[in-house]
């Protein structure tokens, strides 16, 4: 049943209309980032990432985080960076990895795009996604950690 | 030679080699070393780049100097141990292995015979081979005496459909139109291929643009060597077009009072504008057309381009039947 709600939300986004509890942004270089659903999120559901517009030559991250001030690095995040693409709540997506990452990280789409579904928890470690501020994170990877200009968010919410 | 004395020639050697500067005409100021005593079998000379140009790359070759004029052109070039330097490499230190001899079409050059020496020009990815701003000898090469032969290098070729690649004169890349590399070497040898540039992509013989950049791209193929031949690089440079986008229907025709979804997407994720042409025959909303009356339905298609790939600007033509 979540696979088949999963598959109709992706194709809902494939053609271009985006859910009542959906959101999207747009960052200053393009690139468009969507969640499926931001409000009232229970632990485990699965959200609907898509992205459209990104720089393909610069490998990404896509996790849940705590909410930090835009000029640090978006962490702690559910997850991790997922080098070793095994926790899948977090997704490397690159279309040209380091060697290592060949085969772990998600090429793009061509035109940028990515559609990926992310099973969240609200607690990140020891932190509680239902009291403090979370959001759905693109990051630059782990090959350029220090550039914010790839950074963008959408905050989520979950059931208290 | 044990290691410390050898850090200490190369110290000195580096030291030496930083006296030899860039020609004056020339904008990037190259520095580094060493550039004497080297080891024939090989030895890697760091360089420094500044005052580089940032919207084209460097080739950094091993040549043997052309005492024509200043700055003559060499027209004897190691491609085995060229360095492309592109505009996103790391020019704090750039790394190009000198030999003691290479192997050319002219045949072997033998560096303790001829003068040999370091030469940077624009690289030819952007279609720059040929502009002569940046052409300069680096510092000539001096190398200790050779104990053994070197072995003749291996050969490379390259072609995409039959059509063979050149290592100066560019080829023509678009956004996301995968092209397989068919590879020959001399000696048999399996080659790798690897992009020198992140805006193309690598997956075994097949080489793809991620991203439409001035630069253009640069893929080195390379042979590991074995007993009778040595390893070989050659750089083969690319220029890139817009990808070609596309929308693809599947929808041929149309029935009078049947709706039918046209296609919502390209090929790159634009979404598709339509516009009916002819409102008596046929309406439109969003991705959802309507035959009203038997004819020919015009429709126009448009999706938006970037600077990756072209803007799609159709018309479609559908036939609606009773």
């Amino acid at each position: 049943m979540r696979k088949t709600l999963a598959v109709i939300l992706l194709a809902l986004f494939a053609i271009g209309i985006q859910p009542a509890n959906a959101a999207s942004v747009t960052g200053t270089n393009g690139a468009t980032l969507d969640v499926s659903n931001v409000t009232n999120i229970s632990s485990g559901d699965k959200l609907t990432i898509t992205g459209s517009h990104f720089d393909e030559t610069v490998g990404i991250y896509l996790a849940l985080c705590k909410v930090v001030p835009a000029t640090q690095l978006p962490t702690p995040c559910g997850g991790g960076m997922d080098k070793t693409g095994k926790t899948g709540s977090s997704i490397w997506i690159s279309s040209n990895p380091p060697a290592y990452g060949v085969g772990l990280a998600k090429p793009y789409q061509p035109g940028g795009r990515f559609a990926e579904v992310i099973k969240v928890s609200p607690m990140i470690g020891k932190l509680d996604c239902r009291k403090i501020a979370c959001a759905i994170y693109v990051r630059a990877d782990h090959t350029r950690t220090d550039d914010r200009s790839y950074d963008l968010k959408i905050p989520i919410k979950f059931k208290k | 030679m044990n290691i410390a004395k050898s850090i200490k020639v190369a110290l000195l050697a580096i030291t030496v080699g930083s006296i030899s500067m860039s020609n004056a005409s020339a904008i990037t100021t190259i520095q580094g070393g060493p550039y004497t005593n080297l080891d024939p079998s090989g030895t890697s000379i760091h360089l420094n780049l500044s005052n580089y140009p940032t919207d084209k790359g460097l080739y950094i070759f091993q040549v043997v100097r052309n005492r024509a004029s200043t700055n003559a052109r060499p027209t004897i070039i190691d491609m085995d141990n060229a360095v492309d330097v592109t505009t996103s490499s790391n020019h704090a230190d750039v790394v190009i292995k000198a030999v003691g001899s290479f192997t050319t079409s002219a045949g072997v050059t033998d560096c303790s015979k001829v003068e040999c020496a370091l030469w940077a020009q624009f690289d030819g990815a952007s279609g720059s081979f040929n502009v002569t701003d940046e052409d300069q000898y680096i510092s000539s090469l001096s190398f200790a005496a050779a104990t053994t032969a070197a072995l003749p290098a291996d050969t490379i070729s390259a072609s995409i459909n039959g059509v063979a690649l050149s290592s100066t004169a560019p080829g023509t890349l678009a956004y996301r139109a995968p092209v397989t590399v068919a590879v020959t070497t001399g000696s048999g040898l399996p080659a790798t291929i690897v992009s020198s540039t992140p805006d193309c992509s690598v997956k075994g013989n097949v080489i793809e643009v991620l991203k439409v950049v001035m630069a253009g791209c640069d893929f080195a193929i390379s042979t590991q060597g074995n007993s009778t031949t040595s390893a070989k690089t050659v750089h083969f440079p690319f220029m890139i077009t817009q990808g070609v986008q596309t929308v693809t229907q599947k929808v041929t025709k149309l029935k009078v009072g049947k709706m039918v979804n046209l296609v919502a997407k390209s090929n790159f994720g634009e979404g598709v504008a339509y516009k009916s042409l002819t409102k008596k025959i046929c309406t439109v909303k969003g991705f959802t057309v309507v035959g009203l009356k038997a004819g020919d339905c015009l429709l126009t298609e448009n999706a938006i381009g970037s600077t990756n790939y072209l803007a799609v600007s159709n018309n479609l033509t559908l036939p609606v039947s009773k």
